[in-house]
């Protein structure tokens, strides 16, 4: 090789290592990491944060008026919304405004965590402009610092699974249940409390989400079971379990869907029109959403006091 | 007789059985429990009481390292016992012990423990709530729990404060240091038995010695402490 050769190909390096850097920056874009979760700022943006964070940690606990279960944001989005997989606050964050077919309009980031309320918490959301929402939004923002907006980050969302291999089936999930999730979540799906606290949240039932509420879609559940389940030594279920003890939980009444008009039949047309989507389905000679208690949970109590 | 008056004596005999069983079963708890204190208090099968050195209230002996029983789950103490008894949880005192009685004796044994009061303040301790324990690292692991590797946070399975949760998670609060060290470094090396869907053996060996030093100290002494700890503001009643 010449000197001008070599001259001209050294000319050229620091481009072409440049190009390099930033194709492996596009590749790696897709995946993400959160801030250190003791990092949070000591100053007034940080005592928000802390606030969001600490919503989102005792949601129950902490808005009493708003959550008709004892449901956390974080029994659903683990380590406090940090994890991968468990529908992580960063990753939700950078994907809003964004239009839901759930609704059928551009939804604000602020109009989706009170969707949460409505339908995850059973309960009445807070305004979109209340201290509440503002702290959540808050939290969520720090979480996707230096994140790209408008790209699905690596363990956005729950990680789909391929369709199950095998019909899912009640009887088998039902045998997944008992064995891996009854210790701690009650063999009627009821959850467990110490000393009138609720550690494991109930997965069905009154005191659950209600049926217009993500997890009550068979595929997001199963999702989130195969990645997250059982707590502490999740990836134990095969996919064919994570399925059917997904079907099993989701074959159960719950609360009403607030959205619910006319009947079951028309509700079920409306919002839950799927395959596999349970509501209004026969299940053990039971049409599911016929039994279920109005939603609103123990926030019906406050509205109407009993007399003692 | 006719085939109709047979079938409801059948019946009704059936019934009478399954009252009597249950009313036995209901029986046999608080027979179980003086049989069970019995046992803790004078022994039993020639094996010392349990008495001398879990103490006379099941309270333990800090200064020894021997844990206190008192309000652990039952089944959790069973399981226990039979681990003892196998010998999959290593421990040269408790082993011939737990070898000695029997099942029935481990049954009882381990609903009177369950059936004593606890050596902490379980409303108050439930009330517990740290969020952002920053600079307790010990803290920080029994309340938020490790990222990377993933360690979900003690008082998730625990309970609030490590009050313990039936039927299978023990307390943790106010347990020796030395003892909680102990049982960490045991899970982690395999010697302690298998626990429920192997969750602790799993998680155990991703704790660090110094991280198993530090979440020790924290549920040994750190977590009693005034609930001048507590961060998280009640704006409303918990249910």
């Amino acid at each position: 090789m010449s000197v001008k050769a070599m001259n001209h190909a050294f000319k050229w390096l620091p481009t072409a290592a440049l190009l390099a850097l930033s194709l492996n920056q596009a590749v790696a874009a897709e995946s993400f990491s959160p801030p250190p979760a003791d990092a949070i700022p000591k100053n007034e943006f940080g005592d928000m944060v802390r606030k969001g964070q600490d919503y989102f940690l005792h949601t129950s606990q902490m808005l009493p008026d708003n959550v008709g279960n004892s449901l956390n944001c974080v029994n659903c989005h683990l380590d406090a919304g940090r994890r991968a997989d468990s529908a992580p606050m960063w990753g939700a964050y950078v994907l809003y405004p964004a239009y839901r077919a759930k609704n059928g309009h551009v939804n604000s980031l602020a109009e989706r965590l009170q969707g949460c309320f409505r339908f995850s918490m059973n309960g009445k959301a807070p305004a979109a402009d209340s201290e509440a929402i503002l702290a959540i939004t808050t939290y969520m923002y720090w979480l996707a610092s230096k994140a790209p907006t408008g790209v699905k980050l690596e363990g956005q969302g729950y990680r789909k699974l391929a369709a199950p291999a095998q019909t899912m089936d009640l009887e088998r999930g039902k045998q997944v249940f008992m064995a891996n999730c009854a210790v701690c979540h009650g063999q009627n799906g009821e959850g467990r409390q110490a000393a009138g606290k609720t550690v494991f949240p109930a997965l069905w039932g009154d005191d659950s989400f209600n049926w217009g509420a993500g997890m009550h879609q068979i595929p997001n559940a199963a999702a989130f079971i195969k990645s997250n389940m059982p707590l502490g030594n999740p990836g134990t279920l095969t996919d064919q379990q994570a399925w059917d003890v997904a079907y099993f939980m989701n074959s159960h009444e719950r609360p009403q869907d607030p959205r619910f008009t006319v009947d079951v039949e028309t509700t079920r047309k409306k919002y839950h029109d799927g395959g596999d989507n349970l509501y209004g389905q026969k299940v053990n000679g039971i049409v599911l959403g016929e039994n279920s208690v109005e939603p609103g949970g123990r926030l019906k109590d406050k509205a109407h006091p009993q007399k003692d | 007789m006719t085939y109709r008056t047979e079938n409801t004596i059948r019946r009704r005999l059936l019934f009478a059985c399954m009252a009597a069983a249950s009313w036995t079963v209901h029986a046999a708890d608080s027979g179980q429990i003086q049989q069970g204190s019995e046992i803790a208090l004078e022994g039993a099968s020639g094996q010392p009481a349990c008495v001398s050195c879990h103490g006379a209230k099941g309270e333990g002996l800090p200064a020894a390292g021997y844990p206190y029983l008192a309000g652990q789950p039952a089944q959790y103490m069973i399981e226990q016992l039979a681990h003892f008894a196998d010998g999959s949880r290593k421990q040269p005192i408790m082993q011939p012990m737990a070898k000695a009685l029997s099942e029935e004796q481990r049954a009882a044994v381990a609903a009177y423990y369950a059936s004593l009061p606890p050596v902490f303040d379980r409303g108050t301790l439930a009330h517990l709530v740290q969020t952002y324990p920053a600079t307790d690292t010990g803290a920080w692991l029994a309340h938020r729990g490790s990222e990377n590797p993933y360690i979900p946070a003690c008082v998730q399975c625990h309970g609030p404060g490590g009050i313990g949760v039936e039927p299978v998670f023990p307390a943790l609060a106010g347990q020796p240091e030395q003892y909680l060290k102990a049982q960490l470094t045991a899970m982690k090396s395999g010697d302690r038995g298998e626990d429920t869907h192997k969750l602790m053996t799993h998680l155990a060996r991703n704790l660090s010695d110094e991280q198993i030093a530090q979440v020790s100290t924290y549920f040994a002494t750190g977590v009693l402490k005034p609930v001048g700890n507590v961060e998280v503001q009640q704006k409303g009643e918990v249910k």
